[in-house]
């Protein structure tokens, strides 16, 4: 996670919810949404980590409009985030966590977390790529519409829409 | 599809005119406009290709939505309520503001069962293989049986851990109600929270309190009442076990540093263990539990199978009970 990236949250009246209200509420949802975007309990751990330390900011300034569509925002960025930071750590200097430094290198364990507790489906959506998968996980677990997505995503509602289709495209395909 | 591969936009109906798949996808999901509508209604009434990927479209899109909500392990959720959790996770991810070296591997109990959030990041960070935490979980039979989302928001308790292990201490000196002599030179301590008996007939007819005549093969001692706190006191030979409930859920942010968040059948519980005292809190449900000996764990981890929950049934929760505690308290 990069921590110096700052969580946009809405700017307003504070009535703060702690972590332990966000946790007990909203962990299955976030937890969820973590699971779907990272494909294995492991990385979508990992995932929950760093969205607990952003949401700890975050709380500080959160305007509670939609906890979830927050929490799902935020999940989201820390994902992209740790995507991108993927894509930049060379390979060669981390031999021992080459499954995460490979994009589809898939381990003994993270297969059998899949295959144990997922299903076909969740295989599916693990192998789209990575800009299709957020987009369709956003329109169809986190529930945005493509704008949001849009806007959240820094990306034109064209290319929203795009991605959605040829992520459900490509799901068609695996599961056919 | 008639198309090309599905990576690509594609279009419908060869030798009719170019249609742009994706409007079949913004049409499922609404956010097509009043134009787009009217032209994929169109299309899809002259074209079969296009009629049937809309419906194997509109077949994924409602799979993916109907994908159940992910149960995240026990002892993961656990920990997520830890109260030093964040603390942790701060100078895991910043290792060079935490002694300028990433944190080392480090749990109350070097054989704990349960893998440590913080420390599962640090090793991630450091470049290190990391310990996979459902695997452990898995290893250590932590049962998985609940989740935060379905646990009532909460009106949480905070737990005055220090003053009911120095009130415990207290009962079982020689000036005690036990009559147990006491096992140190040190006069007891000051009872920082004195509560007034209760009879054993007013006590039986409290709440909760008929479970708990019996407690991991102990006998009800003696029971106390104050301020919406019970202390029942426990004792079987030479152990002295208490048990305080309090009504509501456990503010996990109470509880002092150096105890750790684990997950006992379906709930999440906090133990702590040091030089032969234990302490767990858990909660059980709409009341929270503090056990404290200072006889080790045994008593505690006996008494918590015999503490009131609302499990499946009675025989799969002692069941899965008795594996997690045995689980837990391999200290």
């Amino acid at each position: 996670m990069d921590l110096d990236d700052p969580v946009s949250v809405p700017a307003g009246p504070v009535t703060v919810p702690t972590w332990e209200d966000v946790a007990r509420t909203h962990g299955r949802f976030l937890y969820t949404v973590a699971y779907r975007l990272t494909g294995n309990h492991q990385e979508a751990q990992d995932l929950v980590q760093d969205v607990l330390l952003r949401v700890r900011r975050g709380l500080l300034t959160y305007e509670p409009v939609n906890l979830e569509g927050w929490l799902g925002r935020i999940t989201t960025n820390a994902f992209l985030d740790d995507v991108r930071r993927q894509k930049r750590r060379p390979v060669v200097s981390l031999p021992d966590d080459a499954e995460r430094v490979l994009p589809g290198a898939v381990s003994a364990a993270d297969a059998l977390d899949a295959a144990g507790l997922s299903d076909e489906l969740q295989d599916a959506l693990r192998s789209l790529p990575e800009e299709f998968r957020t987009a369709v996980v956003l329109c169809d677990v986190v529930g945005y519409g493509y704008q949001e997505i849009a806007d959240h995503l820094g990306v034109p509602v064209g290319t929203v829409r795009s991605r959605i289709h040829r992520g459900r495209a490509q799901l068609r395909t695996v599961l056919s | 599809m008639t198309g090309g591969p599905p990576d690509t936009v594609t279009a419908t109906g060869s030798g009719t005119p170019a249609f742009d798949d994706e409007l079949l996808t913004a049409y499922l999901d609404g956010e097509a406009s009043a134009a787009e509508r009217h032209e994929v209604e169109r299309r899809v009434e002259t074209d079969p290709a296009a009629r049937s990927l809309l419906a194997e479209l509109a077949e994924v899109r409602n799979r993916v939505r109907s994908l159940p909500a992910v149960e995240p392990p026990a002892s993961f959720l656990a920990e997520l309520l830890d109260p030093d959790l964040l603390d942790r996770l701060e100078r895991s991810a910043d290792p060079d503001r935490a002694s300028g070296v990433v944190a080392p591997i480090e749990t109350t109990h070097p054989s704990a069962p349960v893998a440590s959030l913080a420390d599962a990041r640090a090793r991630r960070q450091a470049g290190r293989p990391r310990r996979r935490v459902a695997a452990a979980a898995a290893a250590g039979t932590v049962v998985v049986a609940g989740t935060l989302a379905t646990l009532a928001p909460p009106a949480a308790a905070a737990v005055p851990v220090h003053d009911y292990m120095v009130r415990h201490e207290a009962m079982v000196g020689d000036a005690g109600p036990t009559g147990t002599p006491a096992t140190s030179a040190d006069p007891p301590p000051a009872d920082p929270m004195p509560m007034p008996s209760v009879a054993m007939a007013e006590a039986d007819a409290m709440g909760g309190l008929p479970a708990m005549g019996e407690l991991g093969g102990m006998a009800r001692d003696h029971v106390f009442s104050a301020g919406g706190t019970l202390h029942v006191m426990y004792t079987e030979g030479d152990h002295e076990l208490s048990v305080y409930r309090q009504h509501g859920r456990a503010s996990w942010a109470s509880l002092p540093s150096g105890g750790e968040m684990v997950a006992i059948g379906d709930a999440p519980a906090w133990r702590w263990h040091d030089q032969g005292a234990t302490v767990v809190v858990l909660e059980r449900g709409a009341d929270t539990y503090t056990l404290v000996s200072a006889d080790g764990a045994e008593p505690v981890m006996a008494a918590v199978v015999d503490l009131p929950s609302a499990g499946p049934t009675m025989g799969q929760r002692l069941t899965d009970m008795m594996t997690a505690v045995g689980d837990q308290f391999r200290w």
